[in-house]
């Protein structure tokens, strides 16, 4: 804690610093909760992160405000929000739901973009990420890069790049074409990494990954709005996970969406979209790879879902002004297991079983201008969802614990009011207020011996559980000048029924080798509180700093530490233009020790560890070659951070070069 | 006006024609699912008998059911006394083997149910006749049919046997009432004491415990119901499959002073 004092006040004498008034200073601000619905924009923070080509949609992520990342292998980190995760948090593309395939949860939605087809995150803490669904943590909306109308008819770009540090080369390419009526974009990326090695030289064994995305939109203008329609594919194969049993052979990502936006409109809304869709996708472990298996096993899951939403703005009634949501989805899921044993007969059993959820929700909010210098947000959701768990196998197996119910039915609902007021020109705080809760998962209510790597438990699903309860504060406060903006935010969040595995004694483990069975229940509550900082400042005409540091606490009923909490962490850049296209970097990504974790769950404490990364950019004009290259982790140092399972070491020095040609 | 015409007169003749079935032709098939072992006739009480199973007869518990048939007629007996005669001819001796005699003179759904317990399979050792009493309650006729029979020896023991301490032998098979799958699955183990070459009654004073376990992976499975005497020497519990695969059904059976340890090997498809 008072290591980020310290830093935080230095983070501010830098704002009190003499800027002078150049001509270009920095285009847009931080977004903040309350108007990063009204855009789908990247703010200045992922503008910067997008032009490092090589980088991934994970790495990106990281970066973020109040997001971090649980690595289980170099590929397939799973997002977290201020400590919260999995069933906790929307993670949406374009708005639509998506929900993971693999038991152990190897494919997180995030892993089917690439920054190739992104054009922004937004990440909405809290209950402020309701709009896309019953949730206690947030959202985490990918929003993909739409069709471009342009004067220009065909412009893209192509690039390849190699990684030392894994052997690995990406190789990308995309392109818009556009007419008067319609445009077009495709998109094509490759990756492929052989082991990395971490700091001190040593290979890291199950690090390797390789995968293709391909994607394809079409957008159509109508008199009064646009049609669009998109697909995207993303096969992954043969990807290492360091920290677990196994790996993935092969991950099958297929989305399919179309949408229709109506803009000016005379009656009531002043713009709506609406949009259907469908997404799937196949996951398939594999330990063929692996030596000392005990017992090879098959490991296939399926995750279909289906979904609709319309969702629109008022036409401002007064000082309100409305916006609305409306989503339905259908999920789909099975997982199976099949263990080969060296003598005997195969054995089968449904790890998920076939079982699906049927969600319809509705949400509303409105945005209240008090004055010139205030305004009050209010939103309300109603989720009504069906989870239902179909015949066969699956339900067979889960008699074996008694009288199942074939479905049950749940509602979730989420309040919230948040008022920004802007104090001066330049000081803005925000304060919000939200109750909210969020659904069980499938895996929560259903899983059947799920074998959970950091504890060593099998993990049995409770059909019985019901929705986990979070009621939460937090203040930002914000600075904008011509040329920084500096924010800090404080939250504070009390959950009832949280969601919490309990150890039954009486039942014995399955998996061979694992401590015992846990029960997913709601236990009595837990407490989560951190600080999120950010900064981005201008100094001149060619210095640029950006900086975020996030600290989190998770406390259990017992007062116990929650495990899979980060420690105070951070990260600073700077960037130096030597001329208008060229330039260089400065990084620091820096955690301190993490004492506070929770031996139950298989953790231990993490020591503090900061690496450097120094990049060296050369963009081109609107056509032309790029170049960047640099150099990550610039001291080899082996490190790794909290969330990562297993302690497996990060990557150690890499040197890395991207070329980019812009038609 | 003349299509309503033969469209009445269309309904009133199915109709009528439905109603005029007689009752044998609205016959479920008895035999639906069972295997035929073999017939034979019992000469002296004019009846044909027929052996059915559920699968082929093997070392172990065999449900069966019996099928009367009048020996000149053809026509279904269902009401009569039924009661078996196993018996396996070996070089130096004869013995018999457990069995439940149909318990009621009325056939269910056209068959004598009951049940043979063989302790050892055909082939070198010796071979294996049942006999087929039957008393024909409508001629008042008694006689008994010798079907012979093939008893296999499965590789996977469905039949164990002990012998305690103070020399008493005992043999203990089991059945599974329904198909087995993935879930709860009732079961029933059948304990039998020889007293005799020949007498192999039901026996109802042990107390058993199960735990099913898969010896590939040493785990078991949750909320099994052990099993508890019945009637005649079966004792009924549940168990429970979390998967497909080998299971091995551990048994504790005791009597005072008396533990003994039994267990069945089962593979679930």
């Amino acid at each position: 804690m008072l290591r980020f004092l310290v830093v935080f006040f230095v983070g501010l004498s830098f704002a009190h610093a003499q800027v002078t008034v150049p001509v270009d200073s920095l285009p847009t601000r931080l977004l903040s909760s309350i108007t990063i619905q009204a855009s789908r924009e990247a703010d200045t923070l992922q503008r910067f992160l997008l032009a490092n080509k090589a980088m991934t949609t994970e790495e990106m992520l990281a970066k973020l405000q109040g997001v971090s990342l649980i690595r289980r292998g170099s590929y397939g980190q799973e997002p977290m929000i201020q400590g919260m995760t999995s069933g906790q948090l929307n993670v949406t593309i374009d708005g639509m739901k998506m929900f993971g395939a693999c038991t152990d949860k190897m494919d997180p939605v995030s892993i089917y973009v690439e920054p190739q087809n992104l054009q922004s995150i937004a990440v909405q803490p809290g209950a402020q990420g309701s709009r896309l669904g019953s949730t206690v943590g947030g959202s985490i909306n990918m929003q993909l890069l739409q069709p471009e109308f342009s004067p220009t008819k065909f412009g893209g770009i192509l690039g390849v790049g190699y990684q030392a540090v894994s052997s690995g080369i990406n190789a990308f390419t995309n392109g818009n074409y556009s007419t008067d009526k319609s445009a077009f974009n495709y998109s094509l990326n490759y990756r492929k990494a052989n082991n990395y090695r971490a700091g001190g030289g040593e290979e890291i064994a199950y690090t390797q990954y390789e995968k293709v995305n391909v994607t394809l939109a079409g957008k159509w203008k109508t008199k009064q709005g646009f049609w669009s329609a998109n697909v995207l594919a993303d096969d992954g194969w043969n990807i290492g996970f360091a920290a677990l049993p196994m790996d993935v052979g092969s991950a099958k990502a297929r989305i399919a969406a179309i949408e229709y936006e109506h803009a000016q409109c005379h009656g009531f809304f002043s713009a709506w979209s609406a949009k259907v869709y469908y997404n799937s996708v196949q996951h398939s472990m594999d330990d063929s790879h692996r030596e000392d298996v005990l017992m090879h096993m098959d490991m296939p899951g399926a995750s279909t879902t289906i979904g609709a939403f319309w969702e629109g703005k008022m036409h401002p009634v007064g000082k309100h002004v409305f916006s609305f949501r409306s989503d339905f989805f259908y999920n789909d899921v099975l997982a199976e297991m099949v263990m080969y044993p060296e003598d005997g007969n195969p054995m089968y059993m449904q790890t998920w079983p076939s079982s699906a959820r049927a969600d319809f929700g509705l949400f509303v909010e409105d945005t209240y201008t008090i004055n010139k210098t205030s305004k009050l947000k209010a939103s309300v959701r109603w989720d009504a969802a069906g989870n239902f768990l179909h015949e066969g196998i699956g339900f067979d197996q889960a008699l074996v614990f008694g009288d199942v119910e074939e479905h049950s039915f749940q509602q979730a609902k989420s309040i919230s009011a948040g008022l920004r007021k802007q104090l001066n020109t330049r000081l803005v705080v925000e304060w919000n207020l939200a109750y909210s809760d969020r659904l069980p998962s499938l895996s929560e209510l259903y899983g059947f011996y799920l074998f959970n790597r950091n504890d060593g438990y099998d993990y049995i699903g409770n059909p019985n559980l019901v929705t986990e309860k979070s009621a939460s504060s937090d203040l930002a406060l914000s600075f904008f000048s011509k040329h920084m903006e500096v924010s800090v935010s404080g939250f504070y969040k009390d959950l009832r029924d949280y969601i919490y595995p309990t150890t039954l004694t009486n039942l014995s483990a399955m998996t061979p080798g694992a401590n015992g069975v846990r029960l997913y229940e709601n236990s009595a509550s837990a407490v989560l509180m951190g600080l999120d900082f950010s900064l981005l400042a201008s100094f001149g005409k060619r210095f640029q700093i950006m900086s975020s540091m996030k600290s989190t606490r998770g406390i259990d009923a017992e007062s116990k530490a929650l495990p899979l909490i980060p420690p105070f962490s951070g990260n600073v850049i700077l960037k130096y233009f030597v001329l208008k296209q060229i330039s260089v970097q400065a990084e620091c990504d820096a955690a301190a020790q993490q004492d506070r974790y929770n031996t139950e769950f298989g953790e231990d404490a993490t020591s503090a560890y900061a690496v450097y990364a120094l990049r060296l950019q050369r963009e081109s004009g609107i056509k032309g070659i790029s170049v960047a290259c640099g150099v990550e982790n610039l001291f080899d140092k082996k490190y790794h951070a909290h969330l990562d399972w297993g302690n497996i070491p990060r990557p150690g020095r890499n040197i890395y070069v991207n070329f980019s040609y812009r038609f | 006006m003349k299509l309503t015409n033969y469209l009445s007169l269309a309904m009133l003749v199915t109709c009528v024609s439905l109603f005029s079935c007689s009752e044998d032709e609205v016959v479920v098939d008895p035999t639906a699912g069972l295997t035929k072992i073999t017939e034979g006739i019992a000469t002296d009480a004019g009846v044909k008998v027929e052996l059915w199973a559920k699968e082929e007869l093997f070392v172990g518990y065999n449900p069966v059911f019996v099928a009367l048939y009048d020996a000149e007629t053809n026509k279904r007996i269902t009401d009569a006394h039924v009661s078996f005669g196993p018996l396996m001819t070996m070089t130096t001796m004869n013995h018999a083997c457990p069995f439940e005699n149909p318990t009621s003179e009325n056939a269910t759904g056209y068959l004598f149910p009951g049940s043979i317990t063989f302790i050892m399979g055909s082939g070198d050792m010796g071979s294996w006749k049942l006999a087929v009493n039957v008393h024909n309650h409508l001629s008042e006729k008694e006689g008994s049919a010798e079907l012979d029979v093939v008893v296999s020896t499965p590789t996977v023991s469905r039949l164990k046997s002990f012998v305690t301490t103070t020399g008493e032998k005992y043999f203990m098979a089991y059945t599974f009432p329904d198909k087995t799958k993935v879930g709860v699955n009732d079961i029933s183990f059948m304990l039998y004491k020889k007293e005799t070459m020949m007498s192999f009654p039901g026996v109802g004073d042990f107390t058993m415990s199960m735990e099913p376990e898969m010896p590939a992976m040493g785990h078991g499975s949750p909320n099994n119901v052990n099993p508890t005497h019945i009637a005649n020497g079966a004792y009924a519990g549940k168990v429970n499959f979390t998967m497909t695969g080998d299971w091995r059904l551990n048994l504790q059976l005791t009597k005072g002073d008396l533990v003994q340890d039994v267990f069945f090997d089962v593979t679930l498809n």
